[in-house]
C-alpha cells in the first residue's frame, strides 16, 4: 500500500459513524412529520361562542411563523338586535403584525384598556356580519400572546372567544 | 403542513426537470446552463418558502429536502429497476477509439466539448482514448489505451 493510504483503516469508525448518521437522520426526520401535523402552524382553527343574542365564529391560525401572510375571519350571526356592535381585539391581534386590510372597514376605531375596538353599524336579528382581517407577521415578533375576541353592544359584553397566538422564530 | 408538501412537489419537479434537460447540463457551466441553475434556485425559494422568513420554516424545508435526497438515494440503491429512472444510464461516447456521433447528438454534445474534457484530464489526444463514457452525474470518464 502506498504512503497515501497510511492512517486510513478500512473499518475504523465506520460502525460508530453509521449509527450516528442514522440516529441524527431519524431525529431530523421528526421535523417534517411534526410540520405535516401542523405543529409549526399556519392552519386556521375555528372557535365559536354562542348565546341567545348572537353566534360568533373566529377562524384564524393559532401558530404562525415570521413573515407569513395570514387571514383571520370573524363571523357574527345576530339572533337579537345589537344596536352598537363593537369588536374588541386583544393586543395579540396588532402586536408585531402588519395589518394589510380589514374588510369591511369599521366606522370607527378606538382603544379601550390597551385593546383595539372596531365599531360597526347596527345588526338586526338575522343579520350576518363577516369581517376579513389580512395580516403579515413581523419576523421579529416572536412569542405567545392573547388573541381573544369580544363582541360588545356599545360597552356591554355580548360574546367572548378566548384564544392565544404563538409566533415561532 | 403546506411547507413540507411544497418542498416535496418542488423536489419532484426538479428531479423530473434535471432528468429531462439531460446530464450534460448537470456538470457543465455554459452560460445557458448557469442561467437555468440560478433561475431555478431563485424560483424554488419563492415557491417553497413564499413569505416565510422564519428559522422554523427554513429548518423544515432543509430537513425535508435532505430526507427526500436520502430517500431517493435509498430507492435507487434498493430497487435496481428504479435506478435508470432516477439516475439514468451511462452513455458511451467513444468505443474502441471510435467517436459515436449518434450518442453525442443525443446528448447535445460536440466533439469540441469531449476534447475539452479530455484536456482537463491531461489527455493529449483523443487518439489515445479507448473508451469515453458520459456518466450519470454529467462527468466524462476516459479510459486510455494504455490503461487496457
Amino acid at each position: 500500500m502506498s504512503e497515501l493510504f497510511t492512517g486510513i483503516d478500512a473499518d475504523r469508525g465506520q460502525r460508530t459513524g453509521l449509527i450516528a448518521r442514522r440516529v441524527t437522520l431519524s431525529l431530523l426526520a421528526v421535523i417534517p412529520l411534526l410540520a405535516l401535523l401542523d405543529v409549526f402552524g399556519q392552519k386556521p382553527l375555528s372557535s365559536q361562542a354562542a348565546n341567545p343574542r348572537v353566534r360568533m365564529t373566529l377562524s384564524a391560525p393559532e401558530t404562525l411563523r415570521g413573515g407569513l401572510l395570514f387571514q383571520s375571519r370573524i363571523e357574527i350571526h345576530a339572533l337579537d338586535r345589537i344596536a352598537h356592535p363593537r369588536l374588541v381585539l386583544d393586543e395579540g391581534w396588532m402586536e408585531g403584525m402588519q395589518v394589510n386590510s380589514i374588510e369591511p372597514q369599521p366606522g370607527d376605531e378606538e382603544s379601550r384598556d390597551g385593546r383595539v375596538v372596531l365599531s360597526y353599524t347596527t345588526l338586526e336579528a338575522g343579520d350576518v356580519l363577516k369581517v376579513w382581517l389580512q395580516f403579515q407577521v413581523n419576523p421579529t415578533d416572536v412569542g405567545h400572546r392573547r388573541y381573544g375576541l369580544e363582541l360588545d353592544d356599545d360597552m356591554q359584553p355580548v360574546a367572548h372567544i378566548a384564544r392565544h397566538i404563538t409566533i415561532l422564530p | 403542513m403546506d411547507l413540507v408538501l411544497r418542498t416535496i412537489f418542488v423536489f419532484l419537479l426538479i428531479l423530473v426537470l434535471t432528468r429531462a434537460v439531460g446530464r450534460r447540463e448537470l456538470s457543465s457551466m455554459e452560460p445557458f446552463d448557469l442561467i437555468l441553475l440560478v433561475v431555478i434556485g431563485d424560483l424554488v425559494q419563492q415557491g417553497v418558502t413564499q413569505s416565510d422568513y422564519s428559522l422554523t420554516g427554513t429548518t423544515t424545508v432543509i430537513v425535508t429536502m435532505a430526507a427526500l435526497v436520502v430517500f431517493t438515494a435509498w430507492l435507487s440503491y434498493r430497487f435496481t429497476r428504479l435506478r435508470p429512472v432516477l439516475e439514468g444510464h451511462p452513455t458511451l461516447l467513444i468505443a474502441d477509439g471510435e467517436v459515436l456521433q449518434r450518442n453525442l447528438r443525443r446528448q447535445r454534445m460536440t466533439l469540441e466539448e469531449v476534447r475539452a474534457e479530455a484536456r482537463l484530464q491531461s489527455i493529449g489526444s483523443l487518439g489515445d482514448v479507448r473508451y469515453a463514457v458520459l456518466e450519470t452525474n454529467g462527468h466524462i470518464s476516459f479510459i486510455t489505451s494504455g490503461k487496457g
